[in-house]
């Protein structure tokens, strides 16, 4: 088991988590001018890296709030975490 | 407002005043009591906003709490911190009814929910030397006295359940909330776990 740093409650064990998918990817600005395949790389195609991460969770045995988190996925180790809205370190978002 | 029926404790059945399990020559290690008749609320609003804090003040003579996982209490009225704009209401001395009534009326201008929750949630009141090494059978929480202090409440999961932990008074005594439908679960998870440091169940607070 893995502790998570909810923003916060502090540091809280992953149980008390559910993952919420990939948070690399942004919405696209304007998808009424998007061409099919890139909808279909928005909607679809996910990195699958070994090492950070960037991925939502929620602390839903806690205080319910979502939040950001940069995992390893190799190690599982957390590197950091943030509010929405607020940067995440080291995130390397892409489009 | 129609004649409301009597509220009739989730844990009736099961609860049974006595002392059990392996009790050592200095007495059970673990009490157990429901707390009953309580004016429990659910009130959303900003709390990051003046005229929001100043109403809830005015209204329930204590502040809603900002630091997460702590409460404020005045005059047997106590506000736990749940979410940065959730916090529960807990009274031993207002029929639920009054309460939200009047906290309704005193957030009327303002954005914000009150919502009655009383029949909802059940408490339990943990207490003895072996409380917070019982608990931690079952709790992620780290319940060393220097890390979860007197007056702090925190939510997270007791034997798979959701559950809502108030540190009360002095921190002797824990408060654990859950919704009505696990109640009896997390009786029977408490008893069974409190086996080993031998426990009483004491009569039920009212209040
Ligand atoms: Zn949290």
């Amino acid at each position: 088991m893995f502790n998570i740093r909810c923003p916060w409650c502090g540091d809280r064990p992953e149980i008390e988590f559910s993952y919420g998918g990939d948070a690399s990817r942004s919405r696209p600005d304007a998808p009424e001018t998007l061409s099919d395949d890139a909808w279909h790389d928005y909607v679809f195609i996910r990195d699958n890296p070994a090492g950070p991460h960037a991925e939502y969770w929620q602390h839903t045995g806690g205080c319910r709030q979502w939040l950001r988190a940069l995992r390893n996925t190799t190690t599982h180790e957390i590197l950091a975490t943030a509010a929405p809205g607020e940067p995440l370190p080291l995130s390397g978002e892409r489009k | 407002m129609p004649e409301m029926p009597q509220r009739c404790s989730a844990l009736f059945d099961a609860y049974q005043t006595g002392t059990f399990g392996a009790v050592p020559e200095d007495g059970p290690g673990i009490q157990l009591a429901e707390r009953r008749g309580l004016a429990i609320i659910h009130l959303a609003g900003p709390g990051g906003d003046e005229n929001f804090r100043t109403a809830v003040k005015g209204c329930l003579g204590c502040e809603a709490p900002v630091i997460p996982n702590t409460t404020a209490t005045a005059d047997g009225r106590c506000l736990l911190w749940l979410a940065p704009t959730r916090w529960l209401l807990v009274s031993a001395r207002d029929a639920p009814g009054d309460l939200e009534r009047d906290l309704s009326a005193a957030l009327a201008s303002h954005s914000g929910a009150v919502t009655d929750v009383s029949s909802g949630r059940t408490v339990i009141r943990v207490t003895g030397r072996d409380a917070r090494q019982l608990l931690a059978k079952g709790c992620p929480l780290d319940f060393h006295g220097s890390r979860f202090k007197p007056e702090n409440c925190a939510q997270s999961i007791l034997g798979a359940i959701n559950v809502l932990l108030h540190a009360t008074g002095d921190g002797t005594a824990i408060d654990l909330y859950c919704a009505r439908g696990f109640a009896l679960s997390m009786w029977e998870w408490l008893t069974d776990a409190a086996g080993e440091f031998g426990y009483s169940i004491d009569v039920a607070i009212q209040g």
